[in-house]
């Protein structure tokens, strides 16, 4: 069994009184897409962010490559960043900046690159995520989804090991959300990466899942191969996946 | 993390390059090939190249098509040639920014532009006025409070900070005129100068500067963030006018506060100028009100309220017109207010010079 990329282990967040997260224990391997899902309120952002080390947890740890942020100094915490890629619910571009710009802040800022050769990346990941003839334009002249395949292309620009996705198809049509799958499994196909995605639409659990976390009320109810998941015996589980809904 | 290593050298012609290409190790590959003159590889051995992410195959593009033009790439790995099939850039159209305007199409634009704002707000100026006065005999579109609660905001809540700051205006007029006044004995006309100042300049141009900072901001933002999440358009869609549902109610608020808080201005300014007359200059109570009696004239002060209600006019026009416009999300919001806030500023100075040329 390969060692694991992303090491959560008795993870417990509270806001105030509320507990969110209640004793996380979670493996997540190389090369797979893992999808977190569950009812709205049950703790799949905050999961997230606690993995990528935007919330500091009140107990418990999260290790990634090895490494938990609560120990390391700010260089290497910025290290570890560079090798994450996150994809925001809304895609957070900057808006004062054009689409090429915000693809191109990451390698602007982390590499040493020549302007030539980042202005040649930022082309090659604008045509694959389809936005080339955008490149100029301003978030606010986007689509929903030209927002998202732009945030997608920002990234991706560092190849990174892991990227993180937080609801992509949220607010998107079913073509749109399917394309934006699409890409997703041509990335992870393509650049070997490890994919966290958050999400309760089925369709696209049903496309893009390698493994599913089923979170309910800030516990994992299910987690394991998508296929296990139909069948597990867990009655909310099987009936999320009979009917769509929670 | 483990530093990557990559290797260059020249062998018989033949550029081998050993190890990792990222992002990270690109640039100092990229500075040994200084040493290397144009036509001295034919070819590039990709053998010992063991990885390499986005940014290496746009080197080796680079180096194949600019640096050593036309020669091959050769003995790529299986996980390399994949790389390199998946971001090659040899084909690409970079994109190019949109060519700059130029200086008759600029000029051209910012005319079209003038007179698209010109007619925008002469446009809103005239919604507003008829929504506000005609709109009283019709109850139906209407917000119910939304007056009232527009008054307690730009009124009720500005009453402290206009009446500070107008005590603090007539402390330092009369301070820095009484060192002067008195050197000619003079000292009673601080009383007049005071008075006249107050009410005909300092009191309503001081009281709409506040409220362009304090109301005219927070209209703008209002209103700009509205059209920036579909608020506006969703009025619209239930068959309500924006601007009578939105704007009219401020309009209409400002237009009763202004005079009143023109007032306390005006009050509280002659205060504080009389607090200076009674420790400074020893003057009497009765000496500096009836002083100040005398030189008022009830023209002066229908001069200082009705310009008041102009500039409160113009404060909701202007700041009505920015949020309108904004596009863009929170970054537009931004813009649109701190335009608005500009704007209107310049607005009521500039519409006080033209009162006080015409009413000399």
């Amino acid at each position: 069994m390969p060692e694991s990329l992303i090491k959560v282990k008795d993870l417990i967040v509270r806001f105030g009184e509320k507990t969110v997260l209640d004793g996380i224990n979670l493996d997540i391997f190389p090369n797979e897409i893992t999808v977190i899902l569950g009812e709205s309120g049950c703790g799949k952002s905050t999961l997230l962010k606690a993995i990528t080390g935007l919330i500091i947890p009140n107990s418990g740890s999260v290790h990634v490559f090895g490494e938990s942020f609560n120990e390391v100094d700010e260089n290497r915490h910025n290290q570890m960043l560079r090798r994450m890629g996150v994809l925001f619910q809304n895609g957070a571009l900057l808006n004062s900046m054009t689409v090429r710009d915000n693809v191109a802040i990451p390698l602007e800022q982390h590499s040493r690159l020549d302007p030539g050769l980042i202005e040649k990346n930022v082309a090659v990941k604008l045509k694959w995520v389809g936005l080339s003839e955008a490149a100029w334009l301003l978030p606010s002249e986007l689509s929903g989804g030209m927002r998202k395949r732009a945030a997608l292309a920002r990234a991706i620009i560092l190849d990174p090991e892991i990227l993180f996705c937080d609801e992509p198809s949220a607010g998107l049509d079913p073509v749109t959300s399917a394309s934006l799958d699409k890409l997703i499994l041509t990335i992870k196909e393509q650049f070997n990466m490890t994919i966290i995605v958050v999400s309760h639409e089925l369709a696209s659990i049903h496309r893009i899942a390698d493994k599913i976390v089923y979170l309910d009320k800030g516990k994992i109810l299910y987690a394991g191969s998508l296929g296990n998941a139909k069948s597990c015996g867990l009655e909310t589980v099987e009936n999320f996946f009979k009917t769509g809904s929670f | 993390m483990v530093k990557k290593t990559t290797q260059l050298s020249l062998e018989n012609k033949v550029l081998i390059i050993r190890g990792e290409l990222t992002h990270q190790t690109v640039p100092d590959i990229k500075k040994q090939l200084r040493h290397y003159k144009k036509k001295s590889a034919q070819s590039i051995d990709l053998k010992d190249l063991t990885y390499t992410d986005s940014s290496g195959v746009v080197f080796l593009d680079w180096l194949s098509s600019e640096m050593f033009p036309g020669i091959p790439l050769l003995n790529a790995g299986d996980k390399v040639q994949k790389a390199l099939e998946n971001f090659s850039s040899r084909d690409l159209k970079i994109p190019h920014p949109p060519r700059p305007s130029g200086f008759f199409e600029s000029m051209g634009n910012a005319a079209l532009t003038l007179k698209n704002n010109v007619a925008d707000i002469l446009y809103l100026t005239s919604e507003i006025m008829l929504w506000s006065f005609y709109g009283i005999f019709i109850s139906k579109g209407r917000r119910k409070g939304a007056v009232a609660h527009q008054i307690l905001l730009i009124g009720s809540n500005a009453v402290g900070i206009v009446g500070l700051l107008s005590i603090v205006i007539g402390l330092i007029i009369a301070l820095q005129s009484a060192a002067q006044l008195r050197q000619y004995g003079a000292g009673i006309y601080v009383a007049d100068l005071i008075a006249i100042s107050m009410v005909r300049e300092m009191g309503p141009m001081m009281t709409a500067i506040i409220i362009a900072g304090r109301s005219g901001s927070a209209f703008a933002a209002e209103i700009s963030t509205m059209k920036v999440t579909e608020e506006l358009d969703a009025l619209k869609m239930m068959a309500l006018n924006p601007i009578r549902y939105v704007v009219v109610p401020k309009f209409l608020a400002i237009t009763i506060c202004m005079p009143l808080l023109v007032m306390i201005s005006i009050i509280l300014g002659i205060l504080g100028g009389f607090i200076i007359g009674l420790t400074y200059l020893d003057l009497t109570y009765a000496s500096y009100f009836n002083q100040t009696l005398s030189i008022l004239e009830v023209k002066d002060l229908l001069i200082g309220l009705s310009k008041s209600v102009f500039f409160a006019w113009v404060i909701v026009i202007i700041s009505s017109f920015f949020g309108f416009k904004a596009e863009g999300g929170a970054e537009g919001v931004g813009i649109v207010t701190t335009s608005s806030v500009v704007a209107s500023i310049f607005a009521v100075i500039v519409l006080n010079a033209l009162f006080s040329l015409i009413y000399m």
